[in-house]
């Protein structure tokens, strides 16, 4: 690079508006780390400077510290504080921390009094820095901690008057912090209208850190971070089919000849040769990286797993420090949800905001619908789905396990929390019910809030046994190698992906953390009948986005491949799919189990005011064995109920994630119990061969369960309980 | 519902005239109305006018006129949907234009007399009488119950529930993308859409209470928003009554939860304590809630709970029945006999000290009713083996 450009991009650069949340991650990064640093050496000179100034020096001199304080030094003028002065400052900040502290005394106890009131043990010793920060940290929390600290603080203060005269000495700043905590303090300094401090995260530079950073190139430059010379390797693997292109090219061939019977042939047979040309020349850089996370499809495992159980168990919570501390957030949005959590008087919420966007989810602290996530470790592509706790989200809690492989049941551990959700109306059970019922094939109880019982090994393991016995009993029926358990705590982080041996009482665990446990756990391989399955997708998911309308789903059989064209059950629309996101990058095809993004034209749609595809809504291709149907005969199992089941009373019916109001037409056969000559009711635990007719003039698209087994099972809710599950028959 | 006059006639028989007020009167009316019966009211026909020669080729004019008809029955029809009623019958006198034993359908219609002949008033039928006389018993409710995507606006009263308007919106989920921007506009639009057909279709003014049910907080955020606009749209200085009138009648709305947004949700919501106390004792209520009981004991299977004519005449014998509950479509029947039958067995019951129900099939419980036999009965004692003995 010559001189003439140099000085191009710095001007470009120079001209550009400073603004912190327009950096990328990494610049944002370097600059809090730097941000410290150049403060201590500011300190001397003068400290009145604010932040912003600090963060727009450094960012204008390429994040070097020595220019920046040149320059800020040119800006501002040295200010001699007199002793008086100075302790005048002082006394300011300190009576500002007090009347905070007065105004959170009526804001509930918020979990953050707690990780203070920790912190505040082990830190007092600091140095004068940190008595700042937990000075600041006081006031945010309860009186109660408020008093606990108070003292030491004091002493502090006094150490602090004595060296006041003299240039403060320097201080390490690296503070001796366990790394699992995130230091909540510096939300404080934003609270403040004029921050004076540094606002930033800890991160201390261990392996973790690295191996976060490292994942973070490994998602946004995947390629380019590659030597050149096995980019060009790939590049070359790639212009000749992968296996995977040759058995698919095998299968399109063997699917043509059935398809030359329909009347679209033509029309399709041609948007394919089009597509093809599409994918070989405008996409090749994309399509590379499509294959390079399709090859490893096969070596690394997909799956996907859903969060449940009873409210305020700390679901979403859990599921914002797995991608906290995978690395799929980053620290900024965290701090920005931190600040926002804050003014709202909801610390404790920060993680759960990751996956609660919504404002009525935010408001009123509770999730409403679920939220899938994709992320990638080392070893397996996760899709993490969260879903609400609410007994009033059943129905949206079951899309989310209608889509998932295995599922993490999160309990309160918290005397009496526990007991609440466990208890007949908990929804601990019936989430765990529905988790059965759609196919799920492995259970991970985390035990949350282990923090709140001090890691308490009894506490455990009465939590396990009742658990283990609810399980693996009759209701349920998971075996037991089905099952296991993992406690943690989702605020702190503790065992989630890190674990901080530093505490003691919790030495007892010697099991996997819930991060070695997710990227370990067995599934059974579904990948193999791939030829012969048919495709189908449930929609998950439909938005109109520049004129393209996009379906989101999981493939829950067979493959999909773009410029196909699909049926949309049961509006029978039929469209062509112009293009296929998996992991918000385009693939060429996508494969059972993953969760896709397909776009349409929407010119395409043949009445384009009506919603001609709905949320719930199947997607497939044509000669599907799937039918539209209004009547249904089932296997129903029914569970305990307050009422019977009569003929004719009406219930919603769930398959997958959709659901339609509906009633039982004919009871055809009492499987169990004895039989009476004219039957019209069930009563609990009957299993029962019925006619379920559907509500309205609504239609169902509907498959055997001997076809498929996720689209051939349904749920019966009533009243807001579930009462029924069972199988279609026909 | 106003019963004009009743007269009896030379043949013995008697005649009722009555002038329906609203549509609650024509399910009363429909009801009381059997083939045979003769009814007569004034109608508009097309007739052909001119002479016998015009007609005959054809090139006659047609015309609408209304006269006062006269009509034995034969068919009547209900359609709830449209709040009409249809009756279907050949004509008894003759007039100009319209000869004897012709054809005619007429269109029930409000604020007309309508006069009733029978041979017979039975028990059913007076009850009935009676029953559509008492305005206050009337409830007028109306009821919103949805959840994000569907909504049911429906209007409830004694007789029947009726659903006047089904809102469907697909409202995208929440994405990681876009956020919550799609989310925000749709259930924005989903919410302005059901205010516009709350407008519509209520009249806020007759109403006794306006329910508005939904899982979650849903209820409650379409509550606040159907004011703020109300205040808004004040403040702005536009005048439109009706936003004022549901200022003025805010304290009718009532915010239910239930668990679904499909209109069995409205059962759910009828049944919950804190709505029961709003609604006072109304008669869909009291029915609702012996259903309920009935269901819960055939849940048990302790023997006091059963359905089947049968059954419930073994029953009846034994002087074992509690609440007899029989839909009102059984009293429908076009055989005299079995409605006979079915009268005599309410009767019965009555003497016997048993509180009798008869359900509208308008409305869920009758519906449900309906399915279970139409006639069902919770007894004072387990009587196990009720339908044992016939199987033999």
């Amino acid at each position: 690079m010559d001189f003439d450009e140099d000085e191009l991009d710095y001007q470009s650069q120079a001209e550009e508006e400073f603004n912190e949340d327009n950096l990328t991650n990494e610049e944002y990064q370097l600059l809090h780390d730097l941000l410290p640093q150049l403060k201590q050496k500011l300190k001397t000179y003068n400290d009145e400077i604010h932040d912003e100034n600090l963060k727009e020096s450094l960012y204008y001199n390429y994040f070097e510290i020595e220019p920046a304080i040149n320059e800020l030094k040119s800006q501002f003028k040295k200010i001699n504080m007199s002793k008086l002065a100075q302790l005048a400052k002082l006394r300011s900040q300190q009576r500002t921390a007090q009347s905070q502290a007065k105004e959170s005394e009526g804001i509930k106890e918020s979990k953050l009094s707690a990780l203070a009131k920790s912190r505040s043990d082990q830190k007092v010793t600091q140095g004068n820095e940190s008595t700042a920060i937990l000075d600041r940290l006081s006031s945010s929390t309860t009186p109660k901690s408020q008093e606990s600290i108070n003292e030491p603080i004091s002493s502090v203060f006094k150490k602090k008057k004595e060296q006041l005269p003299k240039p403060e000495p320097e201080i390490e700043k690296k503070p001796t912090l366990p790394n699992i905590q995130f230091d909540i303090s510096i939300d404080d300094t934003i609270l403040r209208k004029k921050p004076k401090d540094v606002s930033m995260f800890y991160f201390s530079k261990d392996e973790n850190e690295n191996k976060r950073r490292k994942l973070q190139d490994s998602i946004f430059n995947s390629i380019t971070n590659l030597p050149l010379e096995k980019l060009n390797k790939t590049k070359e693997n790639f212009l000749k089919p992968s296996p995977d292109d040759e058995v698919l090219s095998a299968q399109k061939s063997a699917f043509e000849g059935i398809n030359s019977l329909k009347l679209e042939d033509k029309k399709r047979e041609k948007e394919k040769e089009k597509s093809v040309v599409k994918t070989t020349k405008p996409f090749k850089k994309i399509d590379l990286d499509s294959e390079l996370s399709s090859n490893p499809k096969y070596s690394k495992p997909q799956k996907s797993f859903v969060v449940i159980g009873h409210v305020d168990a700390g679901k979403s919570t859990l599921m914002g420090r797995l991608l906290y501390d995978y690395g799929i957030v980053d620290a900024k949005t965290v701090n920005k949800l931190v600040r926002e959590a804050e003014k709202a008087g909801k610390g404790s919420f920060a993680l759960a905001w990751i996956m609660d966007q919504t404002e009525e989810e935010r408001s009123h602290g509770v999730t409403v619908d679920i939220c899938a996530t994709d992320f990638e470790t080392n070893t397996t592509r996760f899709t993490a789905i969260d879903a609400p706790g609410h007994k009033d989200f059943v129905p949206q809690m079951i899309s989310g396990v209608s889509q998932a492989d295995f599922a993490l049941l999160v309990v309160d551990s918290i005397t009496g929390e526990f007991e609440a959700g466990f208890a007949m109306d908990g929804q601990t059970k019936e989430h765990t019910i529905l988790a059965k019922n759609f196919g799920i094939e492995k259970i991970c109880v985390i035990v949350n809030k282990m923090d709140k019982e001090q890691w308490n090994e009894n506490r455990y393991d009465i939590i396990k046994q009742q658990l283990t016995e609810f399980l693996t009993g009759d209701d349920v029926g998971f075996k037991s190698d089905q099952v296991d358990f993992i406690p943690i705590s989702g605020l702190t982080g503790n065992n989630v992906i890190k674990r901080d041996n530093s505490i003691e009482k919790f030495k007892w665990y010697k099991g996997p953390t819930l991060g070695e446990y997710i990227e370990d756990v067995k599934l059974e391989n579904k990948v193999e009948n791939l030829n012969t399955e048919e495709f189908y997708l449930s929609v998950h998911d439909v938005y109109k986005d520049k004129g393209e309308l996009k379906v989101c789903g999981k493939v829950s059989s067979g493959y999909i491949k773009s410029g196909e064209t699909i049926i949309a059950l049961p509006s029978e629309e039929s469209l062509q799919v112009q293009s296929i996101k998996v992991n918000k990058s385009v693939v060429d095809f996508a494969i059972s189990g993953e969760l896709i993004i397909l776009s349409f034209k929407s010119s395409q749609l043949s009445n384009e005011s009506v919603d001609q595809i709905r949320i719930g809504d199947l997607i497939t291709k044509q000669n599907s064995s799937a039918k539209t149907v209004k009547k249904l005969i089932a296997n129903l199992h029914l569970f305990n109920m307050d009422k019977p089941l009569l003929v004719g009373m009406p219930f919603v019916l769930f398959r997958n994630n959709s659901q339609v109001p509906a009633r039982i037409s004919k009871i055809i056969e009492i499987t169990n119990g004895k039989k009476k000559k004219k039957v019209l009711h069930l009563t609990s635990k009957q299993d029962a061969i019925v006619e379920i007719e559907i509500d309205g003039n609504i239609s169902l698209p509907i498959t055997k369960f001997e076809d498929n087994k996720v689209l051939g099972r349904i749920v019966i809710r009533r009243e807001g309980v579930t009462i029924g599950a069972g199988t279609v028959l026909e | 519902m106003q019963v004009k006059s009743k007269v009896k006639l030379k043949d013995k028989n008697v005649a009722v005239t009555l002038i329906p007020e609203d549509s609650e009167d024509l399910w009363y009316i429909y009801n009381l109305i059997k083939k045979g019966d003769s009814v007569s009211l004034l109608t508009h026909r097309n007739v052909k006018k001119g002479n016998q020669n015009n007609i005959t080729k054809g090139n006659a004019k047609m015309e609408k006129i209304l006269v006062k008809l006269k009509l034995t029955v034969e068919e009547v029809d209900y359609i709830a949907s449209d709040q009409t009623m249809r009756i279907n019958g050949k004509s008894l006198v003759q007039q100009e234009y319209i000869p004897l034993n012709s054809y005619h359908t007429a269109e029930v219609e409000l604020n007309k007399d309508l006069t009733v002949l029978k041979d017979t008033w039975d028990e059913y039928d007076m009850k009935l009488l009676d029953d559509l006389c008492s305005i206050e018993k009337k409830a007028d409710i109306g009821a919103v119950v949805f959840q994000e995507g569907v909504a049911h606006l429906c209007y409830v009263t004694n007789q029947m529930t009726v659903l006047q308007a089904k809102i469907e919106k697909s409202i995208p989920r929440k994405n990681n993308e876009y956020g919550t921007r799609d989310l925000d506009k749709a259930m924005n639009s989903f919410y302005n859409m059901i205010i516009a057909s709350m407008l519509r279709h209520f009249d806020i003014n007759k109403l006794k209470v306006i329910i508005l049910a939904s899982p979650g907080f849903l209820a409650k955020t379409l509550y606040e928003r159907l004011i703020q606009e109300c205040i808004n749209l004040q403040n702005s200085g536009k005048e439109n009554k009706q936003f004022q009138d549901i200022i003025k009648n805010k304290a009718k709305f009532l915010i239910a939860h239930s668990s679904t947004g499909y209109l069995q949700g409205l059962e759910e919501v009828i049944n919950d304590p804190q709505t029961k106390k709003r609604l006072s004792d109304t008669k869909f209520l009291e029915e609702s809630e012996v259903l309920s009981k009935f269901q819960k004991a055939l849940n048990e299977d302790d023997g006091r709970a059963w359905y089947g004519l049968e059954e419930i005449t073994k029953a009846l014998n034994l002087d074992a029945v509690r609440y007899l509950m029989v839909s009102d479509d059984l009293f429908r029947s076009d055989d005299i006999e079995i409605r006979r039958h079915y009268i005599d067995l309410t009767e019965q019951a009555k003497n016997l000290g048993a509180k009798v129900y008869i359900f509208s099939s308008l409305h869920e419980s009758g519906i449900q009713l309906n399915q279970l036999t139409g006639i069902a009965a919770l007894l004072k004692y387990p009587v196990p083996d009720l339908n044992d003995s016939d199987e033999e």
